[in-house]
C-alpha cells in the first residue's frame, strides 16, 4: 500500500523504490557483520 | 521517505534493538546542547536491563531532575549503558540521524567515542546518516589519515532518490487507492518540478488526497522544496562560513547546461569584485561536489535539481 505521509515510513510494505528496499537489506548484512555505517541521501526533507 | 525511512524500516522490520538519537533539528547550528543527544527512540525494553544500566539511561535521557548532567557525566554513564547493552542483546543498533551535526556538540568526544565503541563492543553497530556526504566523511575520518580508526570500516550505503518510473509508479498507485483522478501527464510534471525526490513527490500526493488540484499541489509542494532547500544551503552555508558558495551556485543556477571551471572563476571575479585564487575555487567546487549539490557533466558543473535553483535564486537577492 502506498502511504501519502510527511512522516517517517517503519514497515517494509509501505517502503517504496528498489533503492530504498536495497538500503534495508544491505543495513542487515553490514548490523550483521557488526559494521559501522554511513547512510547517505541527497538531502533531507522533513521529517522523512 | 528518505534515508530515515529505509534506517527505520530497517529497525522495525528485522525487529534489531536500538537507540535512536535524531539530531536533525539542529542541523546548521555551530553550537548544539548535550541536550541534543537525548535519544529520539529507545527500541528495548528498558526493565530487562540491570538497575546500573537502567540508571545510566535515565541520566542520558536528561530524566533525573535533580542530578546536573555534565558531558563528563553523560559520557561515562553512556558508556556503562553501552557495555551492558553489549552483553544483553546479540547485535545493538546506535543510530545518529544526520550525524554531521555531532562535531557541534558542546564537550562531547564523539570521536572518542566511536572508537570506543568499535574496539570494545563488536556486537554494537553505529549508523551514521547524513544528507551532506562531504561533512558526514568529516565526522567519520580521523583528522590523521594514517591513525588505524573506525573511519577504515565503514560501509557507505547511498538510498537514491526516485527514478521517474518509480516516482510516477508511487503517484498512481496512491492515488488509484484513494479513487483520486489523474491524468499520467501531471503525474510526470511531479516528477520533473520536483526532481524525483520522494520527500517532495509524495507531500504532492498528500496534497492531491487533501482536495487540491494539480496545479495547486505541485505549487504547494515546489514551494515546499524551495523553502526547505533555503534552510539547508543557509546551514551549509553557515557551516562552510563563505558567501561565496552562494555566488559559485547562483552563477550555476543561471545556466541550463552548466559551467565550466574557467566560466565559474570568471563570473565569480565579476559578482565579487575581487580575485579568486584557484586553490579557494577547487575547495568550493570540491564541497559542493562532495555535498551532492552540484554535478559534474562533460567538464561542466551543473545544478540538477529544480527547487535547489530556485532557492540559490532567492537566496542569492539577499546577499
Amino acid at each position: 500500500m502506498v502511504v501519502f505521509s510527511d512522516r517517517s515510513v517503519t514497515k517494509l510494505d509501505n517502503l517504496f523504490g528498489r533503492g530504498h528496499r536495497e538500503a534495508v537489506e544491505r543495513l542487515r548484512s553490514a548490523v550483521e557483520e557488526g559494521y559501522f555505517i554511513a547512510v547517505l541521501g541527497a538531502r533531507r526533507v522533513g521529517e522523512n | 521517505m528518505g534515508k530515515t525511512s529505509a534506517v527505520k524500516t530497517f529497525l522495525n522490520h528485522y525487529r534489531y534493538r536500538f537507540l535512536y538519537f535524531d539530531l536533525s533539528p539542529y542541523i546548521g547550528l555551530r553550537a548544539v546542547s548535550l541536550r541534543s543527544l537525548v535519544p529520539a527512540e529507545i527500541g528495548f525494553n528498558e526493565f530487562s536491563i540491570s538497575s546500573e544500566a537502567q540508571l545510566g539511561l535515565a541520566v542520558v535521557s536528561f530524566r533525573l531532575k535533580r542530578l546536573e548532567v555534565t558531558s563528563e557525566v553523560f559520557q561515562s554513564n553512556l558508556v556503562t549503558l553501552l557495555q551492558e547493552l553489549s552483553k544483553r542483546f546479540r547485535r545493538f543498533v546506535l543510530v545518529f540521524d544526520e550525524a554531521q551535526v555531532l562535531p557541534f556538540i558542546k564537550g562531547i568526544n564523539y570521536r572518542g567515542l566511536l572508537q570506543l565503541i568499535h574496539n570494545n563492543y563488536h556486537n554494537i553497530s553505529v549508523v551514521l546518516t547524513g544528507s551532506m556526504p562531504g561533512l558526514l566523511e568529516r565526522v567519520v575520518s580521523p583528522a590523521n589519515a594514517s591513525m588505524p580508526g573506525f573511519a577504515r570500516y565503514i560501509e557507505e550505503i547511498e538510498v537514491p532518490k526516485w527514478s521517474r518510473e518509480e516516482a510516477v509508479e508511487f503517484l498512481k498507485q496512491g492515488l488509484r487507492e484513494r479513487g483520486i483522478a489523474y491524468i499520467e501527464e501531471e503525474l510526470e510534471a511531479a516528477y520533473e518540478e520536483l526532481s524525483g525526490v520522494p520527500g517532495f513527490i509524495t507531500y504532492y500526493g498528500l496534497l492531491r488526497t487533501r482536495g487540491h488540484n494539480h496545479e495547486e499541489a505541485l505549487a504547494k509542494a515546489s514551494e515546499y522544496a524551495t523553502t526547505l532547500w533555503e534552510r539547508d544551503l543557509k546551514a551549509f552555508i553557515q557551516i562552510y562560513n563563505s558567501p561565496l558558495y552562494i555566488h559559485t551556485l547562483a552563477a550555476l543556477a543561471e545556466t541550463i547546461t552548466g559551467a565550466s571551471w574557467s566560466e565559474i572563476m570568471k563570473e565569480l571575479e565579476m559578482r565579487t569584485g575581487k580575485p579568486v585564487s584557484k586553490s579557494t575555487l577547487h575547495r568550493i567546487i570540491n564541497n559542493l561536489l562532495r555535498a551532492a549539490m552540484i554535478q559534474k557533466k562533460f567538464n561542466k558543473y551543473i545544478i540538477t535539481d529544480r527547487p535547489m535553483k530556485r532557492a540559490v535564486k532567492k537566496l542569492a537577492k539577499t546577499l
